[in-house]
């Protein structure tokens, strides 16, 4: 077998070939999780299109991916990273210490690009010592990342008492989140051009490079794949880095949203992210897991919130809401498994 | 007198600064006591307000819900399974056991509720873990996810007070036996029961056989499914008197109870304590000084004035320095023991 075979990727498994051959629709939908979520979306959508009228307006939508594409952005990271069998706690606090940096950085120097590139600089500079500390002191990144989720909110809480306020009236800054990359003939709003734009990049890098099929190997089997050439350290870094710098980007859109930078944002956006990521396929067991099905995960969490606001319902029920979600797709993925164990 | 050439390194005679270094490398509650008693140190060196016995045992009551939390998990990782719901658990608890109190005007009504509420959320993860097959990661958080939403749903984001105002209950956090707090005394009989089940009995080194190899344990004949059902309740009850606990100390339930991570506080104490994250190490007195040693630090910086938000950017130095440490010292241990030593 020639190397070019081994590199072709039609000719690898891709990693959901093993459990997608059911026969009749309901074994496909439960086949993959990207087939029930799909299915729950459907049915999600078709609801809330019923009983509410505002829906499916264009501009409701266009809120709902804006809400979406928060958590969705930082989720495409973590997505890689879970892949290779690492995990990220510090991007909730990332949140917070990005947000009031980068913030105070365009305060003193009024410029948008400088708050993206702090944004995104401190991402970088936070993903290499969670790389660092987690693959040249070996310990595990869940630690790790967890004591950087303190550290990177104290720090944000002794670099600000309170809320770091706007000060520098940039008409472009509140654009970041709220303006639109084009208006005709849909309106489609920046951070869903950011959001597709990462998709379909992460979703080709992840499907048809090298690069993502080492990922998936790394995640199944580390020794495997050391031994195999797979340069660990340096995948497993950069995944770290995309996460951080990802995250730091979704503080910088946060902002922008919330006009702000606040010390105690992202509470918890953590577990939401990687709720998330494990809702559309991954395992914290590494190897599993696509961009698409994240993508989807985040879309369905995303369309209920969305419900339980229009229908006027309590909106504290969204966290009983995504709890109860989670619940069903893990239980659905026992099932999934014991059935195709089984066949 | 010519010098006798040894074949191999262990039957060296046994000198030098390595056999202390090995005695402190291999004795891991030891180490532990080492590094409080250098936090403390450090502390009764730069802050004078801590040369007082109170400080001492104000910390050992403050720390006492997370202690109490910390012998359910640090049980439940021996065997290699994650509760993240516990956060979510004090806060349902205390909103349950309020509402219970005001709800039939009877205090010992409230805590039976109080804690059936961990009996039953235990049975739940216990019942979906097991018996459903689901990873415990995931159906506890998504558990965590559930609780939370239902507690802010049903009190609305409001505490909820306790109208009779039972003195009664109070006492449950600021009853004293001589000098030590009920608390204190309920988070050591905890201790100590869990230190006798996990090392004096069979279901003790069942949990540790399960931690290390769950396949091997269940053909070896170990009820693994019912042991495992059986932590979870145990976590999850653990839980519920730490939420019944920080129920008295205000008197209300409290819909915010451990939202700021203690489910993630409680699991790095007791990772700090050396019990593996994939479950078959570690012992329980470890994980208790873990959690005192992140007390002692908390509370020492508090004397000094610094603010509580402030310090998380400490602990989390002082998390990765702790664990660093343990890694350092387990491989000396076995390099010394290779050594001969």
């Amino acid at each position: 077998m020639s190397a070019e075979s081994i590199a072709r990727p039609s000719q690898t498994r891709r990693p959901t070939d093993d459990t997608s051959r059911g026969t009749t629709i309901g074994q496909r939908l439960l086949a993959s999780p990207e087939g029930y979520l799909t299915g729950f979306i459907v049915l999600v959508w078709i609801f809330l299109s019923i009983r509410s009228d505002v829906f499916l307006t264009e501009r409701n939508i266009g809120v709902l991916l804006s809400q979406v594409a928060l958590i969705a952005i930082t989720g495409f990271g973590m997505t890689l990273l879970m892949i290779a069998r690492e995990v990220d706690l510090s991007v909730g606090s990332m949140q917070a210490f990005v947000g009031v940096l980068a913030m105070q950085s365009l305060n003193r120097w009024p410029y948008l690009l400088v708050g993206i590139a702090v944004a995104i600089l401190l991402g970088v500079i936070v993903g290499l010592i969670n790389s660092g500390l987690t693959l040249k002191l070996g310990i595990t990144s869940f630690i790790v990342t967890l004591a950087m989720m303190q550290i990177l909110r104290g720090a944000a809480y002794t670099s600000t008492s309170a809320a770091v306020q706007n000060d520098h009236k940039l008409s472009s800054f509140k654009r970041v989140f709220n303006g639109a990359i084009i208006e005709d003939p849909v309106r489609i709003p920046w951070p869903v051009a950011i959001m597709a734009f990462f998709f379909v990049l992460f979703s080709l890098i992840v499907a048809k490079t090298t690069f993502g099929r080492s990922l998936y190997a790394l995640g199944s089997n580390p020794e495997a794949a050391a031994l195999s050439g797979i340069h660990v350290w340096r995948l497993k870094t950069i995944c770290f880095v995309i996460t951080s710098a990802l995250a730091g980007l979704s503080a910088f859109m946060l902002i922008a949203r919330m006009n702000s930078g606040q010390n105690n944002a992202g509470f918890g956006f953590e577990l939401q992210v990687i709720g998330a990521v494990l809702l559309g396929g991954a395992s914290l067991a590494g190897g599993k897991g696509t961009i698409l099905g994240t993508f989807l995960a985040t879309l369905l969490l995303g369309s209920l919130n969305n419900g339980i606001t229009l229908m006027g319902y309590n909106p504290n029920w969204q966290w009983a809401v995504t709890g109860i979600i989670i619940l069903i797709a893990v239980l659905l993925d026992s099932v999934r498994r014991r059935v195709t164990q089984e066949s | 007198m010519a010098s006798v050439q040894y074949a191999h390194p262990a039957k060296a005679p046994r000198q030098g600064w390595k056999r202390y270094a090995a005695f402190w490398a291999r004795n891991e509650e030891l180490s532990l006591l080492l590094i409080l008693a250098i936090v403390v140190g450090f502390f009764l060196y730069a802050e004078p307000s801590s040369r007082q016995r109170k400080v001492y045992w104000d910390l050992l009551w403050e720390v006492s819900p997370t202690l109490i939390a910390a012998v359910g998990i640090a049980m439940l990782m021996l065997a290699a399974q994650f509760d993240l719901s516990i956060g979510s658990m004090l806060a349902f608890t205390g909103v349950a056991t309020v509402t219970a109190m005001n709800k039939t005007d009877s205090m010992w009504l409230g805590i039976l509720v109080g804690l059936a509420t961990g009996l039953l959320i235990g049975c739940l993860n216990g019942f979906l873990v097991t018996y459903v097959r689901m990873q415990s990661l995931m159906t506890t958080l998504g558990m965590m996810f559930a609780l939370r939403g239902l507690v802010y749903t049903y009190t609305n984001k409001t505490p909820v007070i306790d109208e009779n105002q039972f003195t009664q209950f109070t006492r449950l956090w600021f009853g004293k036996v001589g000098p030590v707090r009920t608390p204190v005394i309920l988070a050591f009989i905890l201790i100590a029961i869990a230190w006798f089940v996990l090392t004096q009995t069979e279901y003790g080194r069942n949990i540790y056989a399960i931690g290390g190899n769950e396949q091997a344990a269940r053909v070896s004949g170990i009820p693994v499914r019912r042991i495992l059902f059986s932590l979870f309740v145990i976590s999850s009850c653990c839980a519920a008197i730490s939420g019944l606990l920080i129920a008295a100390q205000t008197d209300t339930g409290y819909f915010d109870a451990g939202v700021q991570g203690f489910e993630l506080t409680v699991i790095a104490a007791v990772v700090l304590g050396g019990v593996s994250m994939s479950g078959g190490q570690g012992n329980i007195l470890s994980a208790a000084l873990a959690v005192l040693i992140l007390g002692m630090i908390g509370k020492g910086m508090r004397l000094m004035g610094i603010h509580t938000t402030q310090q998380l950017l400490v602990i989390g130095v002082v998390m990765l320095a702790a664990v660093y440490f343990h890694r350092v010292r387990r491989r000396w241990a076995v390099r010394l023991r290779n050594e001969g030593y």
